[in-house]
């Protein structure tokens, strides 16, 4: 028996849940026996849609992926010759090099070098797929082809073809359980497909209310962990508390940085301070040294430490706010752009130093500007804005 | 671009030595030089806003008349601290002669206690190489930054503040040619804000002047407290309070809209903890957390989790 997501395989190019003018811009390069590049996430239909065109118009495919990749010996075997040679059955011929991406970088290096020398000295139309064509590692492959995206497939397509499943099946159905799977799966047709043969095995849909929202569940995970390391002492409690956390250490120490005083108070403040500013030094040890032992004693640190620089166990309920640092630095780097520009145009006509000119002259500009007097410098309306404010 | 639009610290720049105000024996002293035609490498030392650059422009503008920007280099050492920019830039402007005249161009560098060691030693030899076609006016806040082959090969001459009656001269001409009305006590205020420095003078008599056309003591105060870098003590008396977050917050805002680095900080921390008024002990163990702290400010890779961890050492200091 077949997994439905290949059952329901679309049986027709226009069947698929391709965006049109994708597939009109793939059409052209396979006519033109060219060289085409097709991306786009998972299950958004890359390779069905070689699959049913090669069908649809009688080619021989030949096709090849990232298994098969592994040294230019094994490339020119399987479809060296194929690439320009007519078939013997003078069969059409189309080309598929399925996932790019997996292909290792160092060991499959011969591979791509020796498909890249074969690139448009082919014969038939060759199309490959990846998922992220923007890697350094593909530049010179993405040089030669004509790039091609295939978008994420519309919710509403997927709730099509789900229901086409559930009539087939004979699994009645809710249109709101449809949509619900359609939207968690962000676009991939295949893993809609999967799920909804998962969700449907006791004879009706039943969906659990777990990954509701992406999104909310893994804030509710740092914030589990901060809860832990805050409120209790128990060494059982906060091992391991970071671990399925999609944060890494630096982030961890953000949050931790922001929220350490609605927690503590006094010895214990100072306590998780002086923790923070001892794995902050590690951080740069790792960093400078390059070993990445030292990671170990940042989150032995960061879960142990910030727990026992208490003396008890906290009780009640605080909100953990995110650590809004980060964006302050960033408007303000924007902030400072302004500044800067003003420096540059005006601190050498005062025969003074960019800092110098930032400490002696800019804070008597700016009050002139706040009073609506400002002397004629040649600044950009912008520019005397930023003054005013 | 009309008088009254201009920044009057331009303005009003001395452009001969009969205008410079105060510093009389050294005035005195340089003129002699520029008339005779023969000059040695100067270094002007002193504060800032006292007149040290003022003063190399008037030479330059003394010696070659309305020529001089074609034989005057300025450079700024804060900006342009790199040995590059006396292999370069210095070099080029110093290998050929002066346009017009047989007298020596000049070089200003400004700010050179800020200029690396290696850039000194590269300053060093470019000076003796370049002596037939190029004078060096060096200026610095701290001769004791520069190395002594370079002290040595100079001219020195160390800036005091300037005194109150200079001060007021100084007032007075920019008064009348401003038509503004300025007080005795805003005159005395003036002075006691400026503590000799005559640009800060310059600016808030400017800064005033947008408000009216006259000046008082107050004005003179609101300009200065709108200016003054602000609030650090302010930081560390909430840290000591044991009122953290507020404390940090503060910091954070003074770094950023300063532009200040965790090193900056740290070092304008160390002085101002000596000038709180706290019990001696006290703030002896503040120095010492601040020195740990900026230890580890070397060591560590976030400035900011250093400085709120002293921030949070200080809160175990109250009484």
């Amino acid at each position: 028996m077949k997994p439905w997501c290949e059952k329901y395989k679309a049986d027709s190019v226009t069947d698929l849940a391709v965006d049109p003018s994708s597939l009109k811009k793939l059409m052209a390069v396979i006519d033109a026996k060219g060289v085409a590049l097709i991306h786009g996430p998972t299950g958004s239909g890359k390779t069905s849609t070689i699959e049913m065109i090669a069908k649809e118009n009688d080619f021989e495919l030949v096709e090849m992926n990232a298994s098969d990749f592994r040294d230019s010996e094994n490339v020119r075997r399987v479809i060296g010759g194929s690439l320009q040679q007519q078939s013997l059955f003078e069969r059409k011929k189309l080309i598929l090099i399925d996932e790019l991406n997996g292909i290792s970088g160092r060991e499959d290096r011969g591979g791509l070098l020796f498909l890249n020398k074969l690139l448009g000295k082919n014969k038939f139309p060759v199309i490959m797929t990846a998922e992220d064509p923007f890697t350094k590692k593909l530049a010179a492959t993405r040089k030669k082809s004509k790039v091609i995206e295939f978008s994420p497939v519309e919710t509403e397509r997927i709730v099509t073809v789900l229901k086409k499943v559930c009539e087939g099946e004979n699994v009645p159905y809710e249109e709101e359980d449809l949509k619900t799977i359609a939207r968690r799966v962000g676009g991939d047709i295949r893993g809609a497909i999967n799920d909804l043969q998962v969700h449907s095995i006791l004879g009706k849909i039943e969906l659990s209310e777990e990954s509701e929202d992406n999104e909310r569940e893994k804030e509710g995970t740092i914030l589990d962990a901060l809860r832990l390391v805050f409120k209790s002492r128990k060494w059982e409690n906060v091992s391991g508390v970071y671990d399925n956390l999609k944060e890494d250490h630096k982030e961890i120490m953000l949050w931790l940085e922001q929220n350490i005083p609605s927690e503590y108070g006094d010895e214990e403040l100072y306590n998780a301070y002086m923790t923070l500013s001892k794995v902050d030094i590690f951080n740069r040890r790792i960093m400078r040294w390059q070993h990445w032992r030292y990671l170990a004693y940042v989150y032995n640190l960061l879960s142990y430490g910030i727990a026992f620089s208490k003396k008890e166990n906290k009780k009640g309920f605080v909100p953990y706010k995110r650590s809004d640092r980060p964006l302050k630095i960033w408007m303000n780097n924007m902030k400072t752009m302004k500044r800067k520009s003003i420096c540059d145009k005006l601190a050498s006509s005062m025969h003074s130093s960019k800092k110098g000119f930032v400490k002696k002259h800019l804070p008597y500009l700016k009050l002139m500007a706040k009073n609506g007097r400002l002397p004629d410098l040649g600044l950009s309306p912008e520019e005397v804005e930023w003054l005013r404010k | 671009m009309e008088d009254s639009l201009k920044i009057w610290t331009e303005k009003y720049r001395p452009n001969k030595f009969s205008e410079v105000y105060g510093h009389k024996e050294i005035v005195k002293k340089v003129k002699a030089f520029v008339e005779k035609g023969n000059m040695p490498h100067l270094l002007l030392a002193g504060p800032a806003g006292i007149g040290k650059t003022t003063l190399s422009l008037v030479i330059a503008k003394e010696l070659f008349g309305d020529n001089w920007r074609s034989n005057f280099l300025e450079t700024n050492a804060s900006d342009e601290r790199g040995i590059d920019v006396i292999r370069n830039k210095i070099k080029d402007f110093a290998r050929t002669k002066a346009v017009d005249t047989n007298l020596p161009k000049i070089i200003y560098l400004d700010e050179c206690d800020s200029l690396t060691k290696e850039a000194q030693q590269a300053l060093r030899r470019t000076m003796e190489t370049y002596s037939g076609t190029a004078r060096f006016v060096l200026s610095c806040n701290y001769s004791s930054k520069l190395i002594d082959p370079i002290q040595s090969r100079c001219a020195v001459f160390r800036f005091k503040p300037l005194l109150q009656e200079d001060i007021a001269e100084l007032v007075n001409s920019i008064a009348s040619a401003e038509n503004l009305k300025v007080s005795d006590d805003a005159k005395e205020a003036l002075f006691e804000i400026s503590g000799g420095d005559v640009r800060r003078v310059v600016n808030t008599m400017q800064s005033c002047s947008v408000v009216g056309d006259s000046i008082d003591r107050e004005a003179v105060y609101e300009v200065n407290n709108f200016v003054k870098p602000k609030e650090l003590d302010v930081v560390l008396l909430m840290a000591i309070d044991g009122k953290f977050e507020e404390s940090r917050e503060k910091l954070l805002k003074i770094m950023l809209s300063h532009g200040l680095s965790g090193m900056d900080i740290i070092k304008q921390i160390q002085a101002e903890i000596l000038r709180l008024d706290l019990d001696g002990e006290v703030k002896l163990k503040m120095i010492e957390k601040c020195g740990e702290t900026e230890f580890r400010l070397v060591e560590g890779s976030d400035e900011f989790i250093q400085l709120e961890a002293m921030l949070a050492s200080f809160g175990l200091f109250k009484k």
